[in-house]
């Protein structure tokens, strides 16, 4: 009996402690510090169905790095989250910047590929950046997204008379083709967005589709084709990376909690690619808890349903890249903080 | 017809699973219009897919706001003012699907906890008596020797002879060797392989002359009057005078009649033999291409391997169309450069991977890898004309990986002929290696150890003589061993009187040799 309550005595002072704890978190919101603007260190936001992960980078003379990052649960509103969010990374490094990158997974984002061929007379001109720019507007203009606002654009190859070169800005030719990025969201939505950094009193410097950060990390580890996924409780990210193009991005409301479900999600998904000649063979899972058991459900789902992915390996890009759970994403967002 | 109701924070497996429990196969699925579901139409179609794999047949009717009973899971996004279309009701049954609600547990901390604290306390005090008290000094007691047999440690130092100890050897690492062969000197090598691929453009340096060749009509003389001359295609043409050197060739077999002979007398009275020579027209072209190839009216040729005297040719209109200009073409240069870059790159990526699957203990062997290459295209060939070029490249590569401690295990066992009788190696050497030199199929390693030769002491031996002596003993023990030169020994926590001794638990007890200081 005496040990009974010698328990409940233990339980009770467990939960005195968490009612301690509790301050902390209804306190007030914490800003980033005045003091600490500099041009060097930017703040990274991913914003996704379930969760809120924020990082602090610095940029240093290689790559940005991570001072310190933090992930939560979006189990309140959103703005709740994200300035609860914020406080708990003030906590760990009081010195945060202003300056932010938003990088969101949002299943109404409108994205399109496609590659812009642009004759030039005078080839033996020098491009310049506005040349490539004009591009990009012409390409972005001339896309119908059913409303939505453009909100992100990139180049993401270039070739030159045939030949794949880094850099066009500079380079003299005939004709150039450029891959082309854009993704596309309501305006209602990206307003959404704005107001989460505005209400934190972060100057938000651009907002990203988290997928294509991802899709360019793994592209800059010497990969070229892969079926990419994002695996939460109840959603599932996938992105199809052909030749080192995305050929396209799926989300869908299905997640680790139900891996039976899943797989079926996973069938129709990849059916929307049926028709594209040449698939991956690498899948790719990253930010994914319990990849084991949805290894298995995809093995089992590609090898029924596609006859074309009977070699598929798998593999954990968070693994790969040495990357902890959720900092894979909020890499992949930093290098987006190198161009601020 | 089934209607099935769904509440606005539903789930998609959720109404999957339902779907999979209901008989019906015609059924009507009425999802609130603000649920995030409907945002994405990938899920009506998995929604739509898994039913038709069912054998059922789904219809989508327009949701309205959950009915009180069908529970809202909060929404993430601030809600936006959507209007909700009334729907009619119809007759049709309708089951709504509630999810399951919270499992709150409400705790009314405080009193509780301050009622079992004090109703705990008041039991303690009930039952105290002389159980109590013997219970107490028990507990005292058996708390003093756990205390006694856990808490006290001894660290024994002792101060011994010692010899300054070099030895370097060279050791051979090949991935034909499978076990260290200290007689050998080997050690195995580890292969590691890993797959890597990418691409890379470079301008391009390589010159060539391009253009096109001069041609014409040139006309054959045959001056000997007794046989035809017949020219293979492709009989070589020199020119003579100003384009002395410049190669022609006849572009098809020509045959030239022999010519003939004819008198006359002059009017001096001399007779005078006179040859015309049988001719024959044929069309020729430069051997190489350029301007200088172009020749005027009168040019005359040397045909083949006969004299000038008894064949040659003229051009009688000329020739003409012969061009050139410069281009920058792909050299094999610049192909291998390109190469040797992104092998470079591709070996330096892999070995940075290679870095991340080392165990512990292992070593990667710089600058020592075999690379294959499993494919290799080119935007451009050699020779074609082109500013820029670019390769795409799959590597293998395999890199070679030793374990230190193989390396340190044969430094020892060389090292010890080198250890006068009655010392041993101390602890703590240090040991460094560099690759000498890359080979075929092994490598050579410089192992050096860099440390002392103290004299040996029998730990056992000394640990079980000192366990559970007083300090004085246990000093007088450590002065009565001649191949001790001094020793400090240190006890912690200091405690009063008798209980300061040597602990009587060996794994409290630690003994190190230590080179005696100059």
């Amino acid at each position: 009996m005496a040990s009974d309550e010698l328990k409940q005595l233990l339980r009770d002072i467990i939960i005195w402690r968490m009612l301690l704890k509790l301050p902390s978190f209804f306190s007030s919101k914490k800003q980033p510090s005045q003091e600490s603007k500099t041009s060097d260190d930017f703040l990274v936001a991913e914003i996704n169905q379930e969760k809120i992960s924020l990082g602090f980078f610095t940029d240093q003379d290689t790559k940005p790095a991570l001072v310190a990052s933090v992930t939560e649960d979006r189990k309140a509103d959103l703005f709740v989250v994200f300035n609860s969010s914020l406080g708990a990374l003030a906590e760990k490094n009081p010195n945060l910047p202003n300056r932010a990158i938003i990088g969101i997974n949002d299943p109404k984002i409108e994205t399109m590929t496609t590659i812009a061929r642009l004759n030039r007379e005078k080839m033996h001109e020098e491009m310049t950046s506005e040349d490539i720019e004009r591009v990009l507007t012409q390409v972005g203009e001339d896309y119908n997204a059913h409303g939505k606002q453009l909100f992100f654009s990139s180049v993401t190859s270039a070739v030159l008379d045939g030949v794949r070169i880094g850099n066009p800005i500079g380079a003299r030719g005939s004709v150039l083709e450029l891959g082309c990025f854009n993704a596309y969201l309501e305006k209602e939505k990206l307003d959404l967005y704005e107001k989460v950094a505005q209400e934190a009193k972060l100057d938000l410097e651009k907002i990203v589709p988290l997928e294509y950060c991802i899709v360019r990390a793994f592209l800059d580890s010497g990969t070229k084709d892969g079926i990419l996924l994002r695996i939460l409780k109840d959603f599932t990210t996938l992105s199809f990376v052909e030749e080192s193009n995305i050929v396209g991005v799926k989300t869908f409301s299905l997640g680790s909690s139900e891996p039976d479900f899943w797989g079926e999600g996973l069938k129709i998904a990849l059916q929307d690619f049926s028709q594209h000649p040449r698939w991956p063979t690498l899948v790719s899972f990253y930010d994914t808890e319990n990849q084991a058991v949805l290894e298995k459900v995809a093995k089992e789902t590609l090898e029924k349903n596609f006859a074309n992915l009977k070699e598929v390996r798998f593999e954990n890009l968070n693994t790969r890249l040495g990357f902890a759970q959720f900092e894979a994403s909020l890499y992949a967002l930093s290098v987006e903080g190198e161009t601020l | 017809m089934k209607t099935l109701e769904f509440g606005i924070g539903t789930s998609l497996a959720k109404i999957l699973s339902t779907l999979k429990g209901v008989e019906d196969n015609d059924i009507t699925v009425i999802i609130p219009r603000e649920s995030p579901l409907l945002e994405n139409p990938l899920n009506i179609k998995i929604l739509e897919k898994s039913a038709s794999d069912l054998g059922k047949s789904l219809v989508f009717a327009e949701g309205v706001r959950s009915s009180p009973n069908v529970e809202e899971e909060p929404n993430l996004e601030p809600k936006t003012a959507i209007p909700s279309p009334s729907v009619p009701t119809n007759s049709l049954p309708t089951h709504s699907f509630e999810e399951p609600s919270s499992n709150v547990t409400n705790f009314n901390i405080a009193p509780s906890f301050v009622d079992r604290l004090l109703r705990f306390l008041a039991k303690k005090v009930r039952h105290s008596g002389i159980f109590l008290i013997g219970g107490v000094a028990l507990l005292f007691l058996l708390g003093g020797y756990l205390f006694l047999e856990n808490v006290p440690t001894a660290a024994i130092n002792l101060y011994l002879d010692n010899q300054e100890l070099i030895k370097e050897i060279t050791v051979t690492g090949s991935p034909l060797v499978s076990e260290p062969d200290p007689l050998k000197k080997e050690i195995p090598l580890t292969p590691l392989t890993a797959t890597k691929s990418s691409s890379d453009s470079a301008k391009t340096t390589g010159k060539k002359t391009v253009g096109t060749s001069a041609t014409g009509t040139v006309t054959l003389r045959n001056y000997n009057t007794v046989t035809a001359k017949t020219f293979p295609k492709g009989t070589v043409i020199k020119a003579t005078d100003a384009l002395e050197g410049a190669k022609y060739i006849l572009d098809q077999v020509v045959t030239v009649p022999q010519g003939s002979t004819s008198s006359h007398i002059d009017s001096s009275g001399k007779k005078i033999n006179e040859t015309d020579p049988g001719r024959k027209d044929a069309t020729v072209t430069s051997v190489e291409v350029g301007t200088k190839y172009n020749a005027s009216s009168g040019q005359t040729f040397v045909v083949g391997t006969e004299g000038f005297e008894n064949v040659n040719a003229v051009a009688s209109a000329g020739l003409s169309g012969g061009t050139s200009k410069e281009v920058t073409v792909v050299s094999e240069t610049d192909v291998k450069n390109l190469t040797e870059k992104l092998t470079k790159q591709l070996v330096g990526n892999v070995n940075q991977e290679f870095g991340g699957k080392l165990s512990q203990g292992q070593k990667l062997v710089e600058g020592f890898s075999d690379t294959k290459v499993l494919q290799k295209d080119l935007t451009h060939q050699v020779g074609d004309e082109a500013e820029l070029f670019g390769i795409d490249m799959e590597l293998s590569v395999t890199g070679y990986a030793y374990n230190s401690s193989e390396l340190e295990t044969l430094l020892y066992i060389a090292v010890e002929s080198s250890v006068p009788e009655g010392y041993e190696v101390a602890q703590g050497a240090a040991i460094t290696s560099e690759v000498l030199k890359t080979e075929n199929k092994s490598i050579t390693l410089l192992a050096k150890l860099n440390g002392y030769a103290i004299t040996k002491v029998d730990r056992e031996n000394l640990m079980s003589s000192l366990k559970g002596k007083s300090l004085d003993q246990a000093e007088n023990f450590l002065r009565s061993q001649s191949n001790i030169a001094g020793f400090e020994i240190i006890l912690s926590p200091s405690l009063p009187g008798f209980l300061n001794k040597i602990p009587t638990n060996g794994s409290k007890i630690k003994i190190e040799a230590v080179k005696k200081s100059d």
